[in-house]
């Protein structure tokens, strides 16, 4: 019989909902929640010996938190992990596809699930991942393919679009049938033909945002966020100054105006003369405080996010996101104006 | 529009999305109001697809 371990989170683990998203990882004896009918599944030749559970803000807080949950899973001494399903939920499924793409570098087999429009799925590398349904009231179908998946990896096959696979496929070396040259002429015959689409190079595509309800300033938390790289002047953080890698929080607490000289962008893109002469033209703090004064801002974020859109990969831009919104509902901002570069 | 915001209010230029150094200090800064106070409008208003806020 196959050990299994499931990861799933908070809420699916019925602990609570956004107000226990904080819920640092746990490991529980057997099967928990949908682990339960995965079980049924999976019986009698596969058992779920325990199941590792995390808050979404904590999962998708960094590498510390993926590093405690794979310390959990290691110790069940697992024949195979599987993570979610996380339907469309971004935070869920970014830790899933963090948890399947360490328990890969580890040498653990692992199937995660998650709709295939999850932002986090492009975290997951080459670590398999098949698709689940939009929302958890497709639970059903969602654990009979993700039962199969786990059945297909335990008896040694390797995971494809037949199994739903979705996601990246780990590089391989391939010949192509024809040479370049040959390939250019055939898809240059076909974009002539009409085919609009052919292309051996698909581009990164972009996630359509479902418009966030409409809320009033005046009533609420309202933040200011930018991509423009204004950091303290020593930049304490290591902001880069292209493709980054990482956002920062500095706190606005007392701050009613951005003094020049002690606050410069590392923007690589454009020239940073005009945002060093006035720092306010990348973040607008002075007119966001009047603002707040007269009422037209309820109260204004304590903090605002940075990173420098320069360069920076899709992933990565889909990641920063995630984690934005995951800290802003966290401390309770309701809106912001993001200033773009 | 094409990125897939949802809701965008255009500005000056990159380098000083919340700035115009080609205005006097006092009409920047009303300028920078106006441009937040339009993202505040953009926030309360409903929209169901990219659209654009402009400042008059």
């Amino acid at each position: 019989m196959s050990r299994v371990v499931h990861y799933i989170n908070q809420f699916f683990a019925g602990i609570g909902g956004e107000d226990k998203a904080g819920t640092p990882p746990e490991s529980r004896p057997g099967p928990v929640g949908p682990g339960r009918r995965l079980q049924e599944l999976l019986a009698p030749d596969h058992e779920i010996v325990a199941t590792v559970l995390c808050g979404d803000d904590h999962a998708a807080s960094g590498p510390e938190a993926i590093e405690e949950i794979m310390r959990l899973v290691s110790e069940h001494d697992p024949d195979l992990l599987v993570a979610g399903p996380a339907f469309t939920s971004g935070r869920y499924g970014l830790a899933c596809a963090r948890v399947a793409a360490a328990a890969t570098a580890a040498g653990i087999p692992v199937v995660a699930a998650m709709h295939e429009e999850n932002p986090g799925l492009e975290e997951a590398g080459g670590a398999p991942v098949v698709a689940s349904g939009e929302a958890a009231r497709r639970m059903a179908q969602s654990l009979d393919t993700l039962a199969a998946a786990v059945r297909a990896l335990l008896a040694g096959e390797e995971l494809t679009a037949a199994h739903g696979r979705i996601g990246a496929i780990p590089r391989r070396v391939r010949v192509a049938d024809d040479d370049a040259a040959t390939r250019a002429v055939a898809l240059a015959m076909a974009r002539l033909g009409g085919d609009r689409e052919a292309t051996e190079v698909p581009l990164p595509r972009f996630d359509k945002v479902a418009p966030a309800a409409p809320v009033d300033p005046s009533e609420v938390t309202v933040a200011i966020l930018t991509e423009g790289a204004l950091v303290p002047d020593d930049n304490p953080g290591h902001l880069e100054s292209a493709r980054a890698t990482r956002w920062l929080r500095y706190p606005l607490e007392g701050l009613e105006s951005l003094p020049a000289g002690e606050w410069r962008s590392v923007h690589g893109g454009f020239s940073t003369q005009w945002a060093n002469e006035d720092p306010h033209r990348i973040l607008p703090l002075d007119a966001a405080r009047e603002l707040e004064e007269h009422g037209a801002i309820g109260r204004l974020h304590a903090a605002y996010l940075v990173t420098a859109g320069n360069g920076t990969s899709v992933g990565n831009a889909r990641r920063f996101g995630i984690e934005w919104a995951a800290d802003l509902r966290h401390s309770e901002v309701r809106a912001a104006i993001l200033t773009s570069t | 529009m094409r990125v897939g915001a949802p809701r965008i209010v255009p500005t000056k230029g990159i380098p000083y999305p919340a700035g115009d150094p080609s205005l006097s200090p006092s009409e920047e800064r009303a300028w920078r109001r106006r441009l937040v106070e339009k993202g505040l409008e953009a926030v309360s208003t409903p929209v169901t697809g990219p659209t654009v806020f402009e400042v008059a």
